[in-house]
């Protein structure tokens, strides 16, 4: 068995709605080994949640479409595969947390229910007595005294829900996790905690994880490798050291350290990247952040190459393309030193 | 996609509403009935209110196209006239619950407290009383003019306009915008006024719709048991009652003014649930 | 819980009040001497001097509204003109027939509607769901009355399969009895069936997109057990809650079927009584009807609270 727990390859999803069509995912190629914990970030709309959703197959059914390119997770082909034998993989072998814990639970079924529904759907001849214990035990495990599970989910608190959707997710111990924003909904305190739990959990069970996240900071913290999704592809990919040294960077990946603010640096402003997300109703040729990147040349109408610029990091940009490659100029004009008036005639350039 | 939809053009509102074929039809059918109505004394090829003993209970023919009734009147010409009444005691009536239960549920989730009390336990009154053995009670007070029919049939629905707009106004009151908007000092029923117009429209429209076509239901239901209008007005209701007797000799008689009440109705509820799908965010897109 | 059902009953004694009250003032709103109203105009001055003291007219409205009220609770509902026996006998005779068809037709009505919403939401888009969609569009525009007129014509006129009209006791020939009661029940039902339908359909879509729907669906579960375990007991209270309210409309329907099927029940009492100006059958049938359908909504109620959790603690 090879090390590739999961291998995407050029998937395109679309949703298909009565009054337009929404290109959410376009050509995005990933893998993921077992054990190991991937950070996808990216803005709002970039197609984060529709991708993990894509590799769970719970794309809302007749709107979302995968349209081309394979999943396959654990030897399956989660694209092509029979329902039947999907669902049996969903809760097993891949199971989500969700952004919302609020509305994540069912509000009319006690929470020791809900969590033992994972364990019975996957084991039909599990006694009651096991059930029941492996419940209890999980609920430790997350922290939460399993004599309540009797209680219903409009008695905990956002951070203990949050808690429940884990244990969820995790009682069949699954080979990998996709969590969906999961502290995004919950107050800053609770979020170490969270993540934290999350990352001891995985660490104890050996699980993967994708974490889908526009916090960077969260990303730092948590994962080995690192992806940046714009636009429903992914920009940028490496191990978190590659990119946190911030040596070489996509400009978008730039743009989103640019608009962190820093302890050591002294800035009046925080730099925001200019213009919006590219209307994902519209195919765009070349590369999607070419109208906001102070860098684009007429070549970005063309599509950029992913570009392997140091071991295992990827960059899907013209500036590292070709002659380029080795070019230690790059680096520095990433970083920002080009002048004010290039970048305009640039923008003319593009439009 | 909130905000989208406050800047809605009237075309796209349009396009959209007319997206489903099937509320085109809706659409048409209520149109022509209500061309029907008003140009009635045009359209009727004889006067419904013309006995003719001789040539009682004919079945269609071409100078009768459903036959004649008892009395030898032309049925179609009577369908026609019936619609005249359809239509404006529907209207009215919807017209007049709306305006008394909106002013009922602004006033009742304004105030509040004993005002909220009384007003929400005779809502619940009305609802209690089954609509018909209301608009019969009533009816036996008021007499069944057209007028009072109005009134009666109005007054049974008025507690639903007063709930939602109750539940509106007790809504807003406790959001985190009007507070906002009350700290800097505005007063709270202008703030009260500013949101609830943009935030009730919708539902209301949406409500009075809906309501047109069964408020046509009831008048016909009551016309039907001969305590709706009063003969010789002709009423869908009533023809479908006077011709039931004669179902053998005339089948067309009672069957063709139930026609009429179901294709009215039909037209103003697809109307309605088509104006839902395109004025309600939450449901907007989801139905296919 | 208990404070709960404390709380509805409270409220339902309330409203129970009001109604009352509304049905006492008819008969003093109605135009013309409650008198002549209630005894009929051919009644000598003498007579008139006597029922006059008996309705204690020389009383204060609300006395008066307060005497007749504790007779109405000790179960004295007074004397039918018309009928010339006294009304607790007439009720005690017709409420029963209304409601047995009453009752059958809101399980066929809760039975089907369900079904339907439920498979019409399932294979949401499918034919399925089309058929089931223009249905019930149609079926909830048909007068009630034109259902049982056009159920006379083509099965007892044309086909001649069942009965015009007549009611005869299930104790005497249960056999006619179902077949005098088939095509009211099932008029009655119809037009119902298609609002529920609607309602149960629109319920289950607005759940179906929920996100504890997708949460048990990623657990791995069946669909049928994301179905019946998650979304219908979501889905349902508001349906029950219809159910509870078309208790009216089938009370407001037994008027026109009755009239047509000539079945004695509740709803031809209340024609007879109004088109004879005979008050006190008509009071009682609005006090006894509006409480039944206040017990019903009662239930309902505590249905509901059974059901979610959340509604008990309010």
């Amino acid at each position: 068995m090879s090390d590739t727990l999961l291998d995407i390859k050029d998937l395109s999803i679309e949703y298909h709605t009565e009054f337009e069509k929404v290109y959410a995912v376009n050509g995005l190629s990933l893998k993921l080994n077992y054990g190991e914990t991937l950070g996808l970030v990216g803005e709002t709309g970039a197609g984060k949640t529709t991708t993990a959703l894509g590799i769970i197959r719970l794309l809302p059914d007749g709107i979302g479409i995968v349209t081309k390119g394979s999943i396959q997770l654990d030897g399956t082909d989660m694209v092509h595969e029979s329902e039947e034998k999907v669902r049996k993989l969903r809760g097993k072998t891949v199971s989500m947390i969700f952004q919302d814990p609020m509305t994540s639970l069912n509000p009319i079924k006690t929470v020791g229910d809900q969590i033992q529904e994972v364990l019975r759907a996957h084991d039909r001849s599990m006694s009651k007595a096991e059930l029941s214990r492996q419940v209890d035990e999980m609920m430790e495990m997350v922290g939460i005294p399993s004599y309540r599970k009797t209680e219903y989910p409009h008695e905990f608190s956002g951070g203990m829900k949050q808690r429940i959707v884990i244990a969820m997710a995790l009682v069949c111990e699954p080979k990998l996790i996709l969590a969906d924003e999961p502290t995004t909904a919950l107050d800053v305190t609770i979020q170490a905690q969270m993540l934290g739990l999350i990352r001891n959990l995985q660490k104890k069970l050996n699980t993967a994880m994708i974490l889908i996240t526009h916090d960077l900071g969260v990303v730092a913290n948590t994962c080995e490798k690192v992806a940046v999704m714009y636009a429903g592809e992914i920009v940028e990919n490496g191990f978190a050291e590659q990119i946190f040294c911030q040596e070489k960077l996509h400009p978008y990946t730039r743009g989103l350290f640019n608009a962190i603010p820093k302890l050591d640096v002294e800035t009046s402003r925080l730099e925001a990247i200019e213009g919006m997300v590219p209307d994902p109703t519209q195919r765009i040729e070349g590369c999607r952040f070419a109208n906001r990147c102070r860098f684009a040349t007429p070549a970005c109408s063309q599509e950029p190459p992913y570009v392997e610029v140091e071991n295992g990091h990827f960059i899907k940009c013209h500036l590292f393309s070709g002659e380029n490659r080795s070019g230690k100029t790059i680096p520095e004009t990433v970083s920002g030193s080009l002048t004010r008036e290039k970048s305009v005639v640039s923008e003319k350039e593009v439009s | 996609m909130n905000k989208k939809s406050r800047l809605f053009s009237i075309r796209t509102f349009f396009r959209r509403l007319f997206h489903r074929r099937i509320v085109i039809l809706g659409a048409v059918i209520v149109l022509i009935f209500i061309i029907g109505a008003i140009f009635a004394t045009v359209i009727a090829p004889y006067n419904p209110y013309k006995i003719d003993v001789l040539h009682s209970l004919r079945g269609a023919s071409r100078e009768h196209l459903f036959g004649t009734d008892e009395n030898g009147r032309d049925v179609f010409s009577r369908v026609l006239f019936g619609a005249r009444t359809s239509l404006l005691i529907g209207l009215i009536a919807v017209l007049f619950a709306a305006i008394a239960g909106i002013l009922l549920g602004l006033i009742s989730g304004y105030f509040g407290g004993w005002v909220d009390i009384i007003i929400s336990r005779i809502m619940d009154a009305i609802l209690a009383i089954p609509n018909v053995l209301l608009a019969l009670s009533l009816g036996l007070v008021m007499g069944n003019s057209i007028p009072s029919l109005m009134f009666i049939l109005g007054i049974s629905t008025v507690p639903n306009y007063a709930r939602i707009m109750r539940g509106q106004v007790m809504g807003i009151r406790n959001s985190d915008y009007v507070l906002a908007e009350s700290v800097m000092g505005a007063g709270t029923f202008r703030i009260l006024l500013s949101h609830l117009l943009p935030n009730c429209f919708a539902p209301m429209i949406v409500l009075i719709t809906q309501n047109i076509g069964n408020t046509i239901l009831s008048e016909a239901t009551l016309s039907f048991v001969g305590l709706g209008v009063n003969p010789p007005t002709a009423s869908w209701g009533g023809m479908v009652n006077d011709g039931y007797i004669y179902l053998i000799s005339n089948p067309v008689y009672s069957l063709a003014p139930g026609v009429c009440i179901m294709l009215l109705v039909f037209g103003f509820n697809v109307l309605g649930d088509g104006l839902r799908d395109v004025l309600d965010p939450k449901l907007r897109g989801t139905l296919k | 819980m208990r404070k709960f059902i404390l709380k509805r009953l409270g409220q339902g004694i309330i409203v129970f009040m009001l109604i009352c009250f509304f049905s006492y003032i008819i008969m003093f709103l109605i135009p013309g001497d409650p008198v002549y109203a209630l005894y009929g105009a051919n009644i000598s001055p003498e007579q008139y001097q006597m029922y006059y003291k008996q309705l204690h007219l020389d009383q204060p409205l609300l006395l008066r509204f307060f005497n007749w009220f504790i007779n109405f609770l000790r179960g004295d509902f007074g004397w039918s003109s018309r009928y010339r026996c006294s009304v607790n006998e007439l009720i005690a005779t017709r409420l029963p027939i209304t409601m047995y068809i009453g009752i059958l037709s809101l399980i066929l009505t809760a039975f089907f509607g369900i079904l339907f919403g439920v498979i019409a939401s399932v294979k949401r888009g499918k034919w399925q769901d089309s058929v089931i969609t223009v249905l019930a569009n149609i079926g909830s525009t048909m007068p009630l009355f034109w259902i049982g007129v056009l159920g006379v014509y083509v099965f007892a006129i044309k086909l001649g399969w069942l009965p015009a009209s007549g009611y005869t006791s299930p104790f005497i020939d249960l056999g006619l009895n179902l077949k005098q009661i088939l095509l009211p029940v099932i008029a009655m039902a119809f037009c119902q069936v298609a609002n529920i339908t609607r309602l149960t359909r629109s319920n289950m879509l607005e759940v179906i997109n929920d996100d504890f729907v997708r949460t048990a669906r990623a657990k791995g579960i069946t669909e049928h057990e994301v179905i019946f375990g998650h979304v219908i007991p979501n889905a349902i209270s508001p349906v029950i809650n219809m159910i509870g309210m078309l208790f009216r409309v089938v009370v407001a329907g037994s008027v026109a079927i009755e009239k047509i099927f000539n079945i004695p029940g509740m709803g031809q009492l209340m024609i007879v009584s109004i088109t004879s100006k005979d008050v006190n059958p008509l009071q009682a049938c609005i006090v006894v009807i509006s409480t039944v359908v206040l017990i019903v909504n009662l239930l309902v109620d505590i249905i509901y609270a059974l059901i979610d959790p959340r509604i008990r603690l309010q």
